[in-house]
């Protein structure tokens, strides 16, 4: 991957869009933590996508750039999330139906994945999926989210006990 | 309860649904940075090259044709194409078919010069397929190339990047360029009789090559019936073609301009080929943005992007009023006899404007002139702005 950062500084787009792609999956089930409609998720990660390619070259440590595609994505899906829900009062029926749609439309729907996004807050989901999914340390993962390191701590710990009801619960 | 960490981890890493949409757009994601690609149900488009900051291409992409419909022409509603097929320049394929999977596949028909290249397929399906169910065919990772390697049309990444392995070709996905042709086009079913279906694909681009004989690869094809049901069918197909010495000894006709009544126009080129005549003509105008100039970087693009997806959603009635309020209107061509000859009304048509420098006005036109009805002079009238404009040219010897 340093590599393809490399030649990606250089303005080699090809490059850029092999690094894209090789975390395509990972930006979406980070997003995904976020933001619920699929439209969303395409928003933030296309967006994040703009302003990682128009940056890119401001990008000191290039091993630093899947983190720092993750910190943008994040502060993305937030402006996202924020944005709609002042019109949650309105359109919250809308929002929930739109959602329940895409799990029926779904082919091969997760139906644990599905269940953690559902069942746990958002500040839980996100440690976890930095921690588990990304392998991120808790210092890494405080200074993604700008959040304290024992927070960082206490919010993985609690997540751990949710998710052990959840699942035990749903067997 | 199993290890919760592993647990955990199990199910983040699992496979999730990925909708189709996201796919495409991270695939196409880096062109829209620069560039804009995409590939919609019935079209294939073609990288267009941003001059400056805008392409606005006005084609005939939503002239999209019915299964339903009679097909009267031969490939598309393109008269120039027509004429040269009366004047014989077709390739009539006698090959067999290429089976694979059940399903035979081959190429009875080719057009092609420097603009177009036309192919028509005939699928042979076995029992299991309904043929009269069929709603569209995709062959879904064709690759073109020619006997000098050059790739004419590839959809698919995959296959793109197995080809360029297996023939040591140092060519980059969508980055192409004299050897790897930027192209695009419309693909439909023309006609449907008991297991066989007649598919045709239209292709168009600025520079086709001479090439002397094309090898097409399909491995997978996707059959889409009325009721949206999709169904893939994989296997083997490639298909060689060898072409005939009228295509790859084309020569086309270049005009100068001998007069022109709005001295504002710079006329690039005029071209007349066997199949169709393009020009090009560029002159001062400052751009019509989707933004504002003081709007900041984020808010442009933002604005950029609504354009881009409203223009890809254009409907039939948008793209009459696109057509209503468009600069150059009533454009035809006139041969010495006073023929008059009309913008290709077909999918494969290649016309559109594009900004250039922030102040120039870039128009490109293709007309269904071809060399069979060209004469050593021939006018281009048009109106431009309200005013009527005519350019007087001779063949150049």
């Amino acid at each position: 991957m340093e590599t393809l950062v490399k030649e990606a500084k250089r303005g080699d787009k090809e490059a850029f869009n092999k690094l894209i792609i090789e975390i395509e999956i990972d930006l979406y089930k980070i997003a995904k933590m976020r933001l619920n409609s699929e439209c969303d998720i395409e928003e933030a990660v296309q967006e994040t996508i703009i302003q990682a390619y128009q940056n890119i070259k401001k990008l000191r440590a290039n091993n630093y750039f899947k983190t720092w595609i993750i910190k943008i994505l994040i502060n993305k899906c937030n402006s996202i999330y924020k944005k709609n829900k002042k019109h949650i009062s309105i359109e919250n029926n809308i929002l929930e139906n739109y959602y329940t749609m895409e799990e029926e439309n779904s082919i091969e729907s997760n139906v644990e994945f599905e269940l953690l996004i559902k069942d746990l807050d958002y500040k839980y989901r996100i440690v976890i999926i930095l921690y588990y999914l990304e392998k991120y340390s808790n210092k890494e993962i405080s200074q993604i989210l700008n959040i304290p390191i024992s927070t960082v701590k206490n919010r993985i710990s609690r997540a751990r006990q949710k998710i052990k009801k959840i699942l035990e619960g749903d067997k | 309860m199993k290890n919760i960490d592993l647990e955990i981890e199990r199910i983040l890493k699992s496979d999730i649904y990925i909708p189709s949409s996201y796919k495409e757009m991270i695939r196409n994601n880096i062109y829209m940075c620069e560039d804009k690609k995409i590939k919609s149900s019935n079209r294939i488009l073609k990288l267009i090259p941003i001059l400056c900051t805008f392409v606005f291409v006005i084609s005939g992409m939503i002239f999209a044709v019915s299964n339903h419909e009679k097909i009267e022409h031969f490939f598309n509603y393109n008269k120039g194409i027509d004429t040269a097929i009366e004047n014989g320049y077709i390739l009539e394929n006698k090959d067999e078919f290429v089976i694979s999977n059940g399903i035979g596949i081959k190429v009875d028909n080719v057009v092609m010069d420097d603009y177009t290249l036309n192919l028509s397929f005939q699928l042979k399906f076995n029992d299991e397929v309904v043929t009269k169910e069929i709603n569209r065919i995709e062959l879904v990772d064709l690759l073109i190339s020619d006997n000098d390697n050059k790739i004419l049309c590839c959809e698919d990444k995959d296959i793109f990047d197995k080809f360029c392995k297996d023939k040591s070709l140092n060519y980059s996905w969508k980055q192409t360029n004299e050897n790897y042709i930027n192209s695009g086009g419309n693909y439909y079913i023309k006609s449907v009789n008991e297991n066989q279906v007649n598919l045709i694909y239209n292709l168009n681009a600025n520079n086709f090559p001479k090439s002397k004989s094309l090898n097409l690869i399909v491995n997978t094809i996707k059959i889409i019936g009325y009721d949206y049901n999709e169904n893939i069918i994989n296997g083997n197909w490639d298909i060689h073609i060898d072409l005939p010495e009228d295509f790859y000894n084309r020569e086309n006709y270049y005009y100068e301009v001998v007069s022109c009544t709005n001295d504002k126009f710079n006329i690039d080129e005029v071209v007349v080929t066997n199949t169709n005549t393009k020009i090009q003509i560029t002159t001062e105008e400052p751009p019509e943005l989707p933004y504002n100039l003081d709007d900041d970087e984020e808010t442009k693009m933002r604005k950029f992007i609504e354009q881009y997806e409203k223009d890809k959603n254009m409907t039939v009635e948008d793209y009459k009023k696109l057509m209503e309020n468009r600069k150059f209107k009533n454009e035809y061509v006139e041969n010495e006899k006073g023929e008059k000859f009309y913008p290709s009304n077909s999918t494969s048509e290649d016309c559109g404007y594009a900004n250039k420098d922030m102040k120039y006005l870039v128009y490109w036109q293709t007309f269904d002139m071809n060399k069979y009805n060209a004469t050593d002079e021939i006018k281009i009238s048009l109106n431009y702005k309200g005013d009527d404009v005519e350019i007087i040219l001779k063949k150049i010897k």
